[in-house]
């Protein structure tokens, strides 16, 4: 199993950022700089690769010797890497070229599977240059960071590049958002639907991914990449899903908090019980709800998930007497609003907010997830009550039941979830 | 940067972690606000969990918030080998923390966030190898609540360990005293081997009067499965041997004694 996470896979350029800061007492400020996500998929893909991959490093200026000082840092995953220059500029002592052998020393990283190549493989007679050099058995990767330059120039290069070698990869950065990227754009101009080769954005391989800027170059007939491209993604697919985990947990500590603490009741607003002949209030539950609705607003800080947060109170409710299984039945529900903003109404727009509810077992367990829905009259106002008809279905079957209410924002979340959870009653189905 | 070498300036939370996946929301959750809280002090900081062969899913959750929250200072160190001990784990966590000052949390526990700053305060200020606050202790049911770490180091530590090992240290007078001794001998007593052997060293570990985390007593934790009245007794054994085998270390000079101290206000 692989253990590199992004943490390791950035230590070696962290600490040549560090060195070059050191050495000239500024902050390095690369054209395109890589982001450490980045860092660590570029090596998780050269570490997939079934063979060893040859990579020849175009992006050596443009990141400022970052690109060159990764690939010398994967040792033995790779076969070797040639550092191109891509533009015609005369090394100085002081450019990129320089930092990273100093930096391979420094840092004692393998010299031997790094070679600074002057031109560029795509001009001239730069792949002939080159190609003895190359382990011809090894695929190829080319590594390029477009700064500048139209679409169509971009898109030139690219084409050049990929035309020197039937079995090559180019990992391409920085990409920008589509519609504002000009190295998307060109991407996209080579990796037509009828094109011999197929772009993938890493972002859009798993969803942490989203604030990647890579994407990688390849011949739709080379099955390898897609391969690996879903390892990838499964490496990050986990068992579930963040909001599910806390409502696994919270359910639990409501079932554990209910077994010990289910007898005593209060009323909210009248004290009747369910039978007695017309529409009363029934008993809460306040103590399992006060439970469940602490941990959820703990659990939801712990998280710092950028959950919406609703506020309302539950001030009556009442339901007629004598229920039966699967019944519709309507009774009456009185609210306030306690949020800052108002409650606006599904009859204006399809995310509105909605009464409903569930049922449960006496032991906690979901029943019926998705209750009827009854449509508030108007837009509610932050601190305003309304009373109005609540529709309910009843269960299929018989027995003992837990009516937990609860309001909704359409299509966004229910309140439960986003830090005010409703009230529960007891209620009998009777055959 | 992770060096033996270097020590800039900051905090690493270390959290190591054996197979707690449903428990690092809290811990982690915590350990990343504090990072919050120490950056609007000016202060960086990181946290490092380090994962000692989880099977349980804690990896994969790991990398999923690595790559979410990697800005916001979360790092994962993958052991590629279960080592089965966390003082092995801790000196991992010695080993590539990225900042001078490096803040022990385990996996079942958090810390309060806002007062990360004022232990940082007092570390930086006294020199100390160790600093410590209360923390208080919640049982397995969320009922009762207790107070522990709440007095400051004294010699009645040489027969029970009343320190937890939720404390902020100076990694590198850690390094430089050879880190947590990783030897089954002692397993989940490691802290208290460690604060003997510092104390002995002529090191300071200084009681801050401030709260710096909540201890959750969980079922089935390490400190639980060695309990065991025999094993105890073997590693009590063991550490009266090292530490005072005649009996007579508490008449002994010692540089950290009583040591307590408020960044505030001084020693108190």
């Amino acid at each position: 199993m692989s253990t590199e996470t992004i943490f390791t896979s950035y230590q070696p350029i962290q600490r040549y950022l560090a060195l070059v800061k050191s050495a000239y007492g500024m902050e390095p400020t690369p054209a395109v700089p890589i982001k450490a996500l980045d860092v660590f998929l570029m090596r998780q893909i050269v570490e997939y690769y079934p063979t060893a991959p040859t990579i020849i490093d175009l992006a050596g200026a443009a990141t400022m010797g970052v690109s060159p000082v990764l690939w010398a840092s994967l040792g033995e995953l790779i076969q070797h890497v040639f550092a191109a220059d891509a533009t015609w500029e005369k090394a100085t002592e002081s450019d990129w070229r320089a930092l990273v052998m100093d930096a391979v020393s420094a840092m004692e990283l393998n010299a031997r599977t790094l070679t600074l190549v002057d031109g560029q493989p795509d001009q001239l007679d730069g792949w002939a240059t080159l190609t003895p050099q190359m382990n011809r058995l090894a695929p190829l990767i080319f590594v390029v960071a477009l700064e500048s330059g139209t679409p169509a120039e971009m898109a030139a290069s690219l084409q050049r590049l990929l035309a020197l070698h039937s079995n090559s990869a180019i990992l391409l950065m920085p990409l920008g958002p589509t519609g504002e990227s000009a190295t998307v754009e060109a991407t996209l101009m080579v990796c037509g639907v009828a094109s011999a080769y197929r772009f993938t954005p890493m972002r859009e391989v798993s969803p942490f991914f989203n604030t990647s800027e890579l994407g990688i170059i390849y011949p739709r007939s080379q099955s390898e990449l897609p391969a690996l491209l879903e390892r990838l993604h499964s490496l990050y697919d986990g068992n579930f899903r963040f909001l599910t985990l806390l409502d696994a947990n919270i359910k639990s500590l409501v079932q554990s908090s209910q077994k010990r603490k289910l007898a005593p009741l209060h009323g909210i607003g009248q004290n009747a019980a369910v039978g007695s002949g017309q529409p009363k209030a029934l008993m809460a539950i306040p103590i399992a709800r006060q439970t469940q609705g602490r941990f959820a607003a703990i659990a939801r800080k712990l998280l710092n998930r950028p959950v919406t947060p609703h506020h309302a109170s539950y001030l009556q409710f009442s339901l007629p007497q004598d229920l039966h299984p699967s019944e519709t039945v309507e009774g009456t529900v009185t609210l306030r609003n306690d949020d800052i903003y108002p409650w606006v109404t599904t009859k204006v727009t399809d995310r509105g907010i909605n009464v409903s509810y569930h049922w449960r077992t006496l032991t906690g367990t979901l029943v019926v997830k998705e209750g009827l829905r009854s449509v508030l009259p108007n837009i509610i106002q932050p601190r305003e009550t309304v009373t109005m008809p609540l529709t309910i279905m009843t269960p299929s079957q018989p027995g003992q039941y837990l009516l937990d209410l609860d309001m909704v924002h359409e299509t966004i979340i229910w309140f439960s979830d986003a830090g005010t959870p409703g009230p529960l009653f007891q209620v009998d189905i009777k055959e | 940067m992770s060096s033996l070498r270097t020590a800039p300036d900051g905090v690493t939370i270390a959290i190591p972690n054996w197979n707690h996946e449903y428990l690092l929301p809290r811990s982690v959750g915590s350990a990343l606000r504090a990072v919050r809280d120490l950056r609007a002090h000016g202060v960086s900081a990181d946290v490092l969990v380090v994962d000692d062969c989880s099977r349980d899913g804690s990896l994969t959750l790991l990398r999923q918030w690595e790559a979410l929250y990697f800005e916001d200072g979360l790092r994962v160190l993958a052991l590629p080998h279960n080592t089965g001990l966390p003082a092995a784990v801790r000196n991992e966590a010695l080993r590539h923390a990225t900042y001078r000052y490096i803040l022990f949390l385990d996996a079942d526990n958090e810390i309060v966030p806002e007062n990360t700053y004022h232990f940082y305060r007092a570390i930086t200020q006294t020199g100390a190898a160790f600093v410590y606050g209360n923390l208080i202790g919640i049982d397995q049911d969320f009922e009762s609540v207790m107070l522990l770490s709440n007095e400051s180091y004294q010699s009645r530590i040489l027969g029970r360990n009343y320190i937890d090992a939720l404390a902020l240290a100076d990694r590198m007078q850690l390094l430089d005293a050879g880190g947590y001794l990783d030897s089954h001998k002692i397993i989940a007593r490691e802290d208290w081997e460690l604060y003997m052997h510092l104390a002995a060293n002529g090191r300071k570990i200084i009681f801050v009067p401030l709260i710096m985390g909540l201890y959750y007593d969980v079922a089935n934790s390490i400190t639980k499965e060695t309990a065991d009245g025999a094993l105890h007794q073997q590693q009590y054994a063991f550490l009266t041997r090292v530490y005072n085998q005649i009996g007579i270390r508490h008449n002994l000079p010692l540089n950290t004694r009583y040591l307590r101290y408020h960044p505030d206000v001084g020693y108190l």
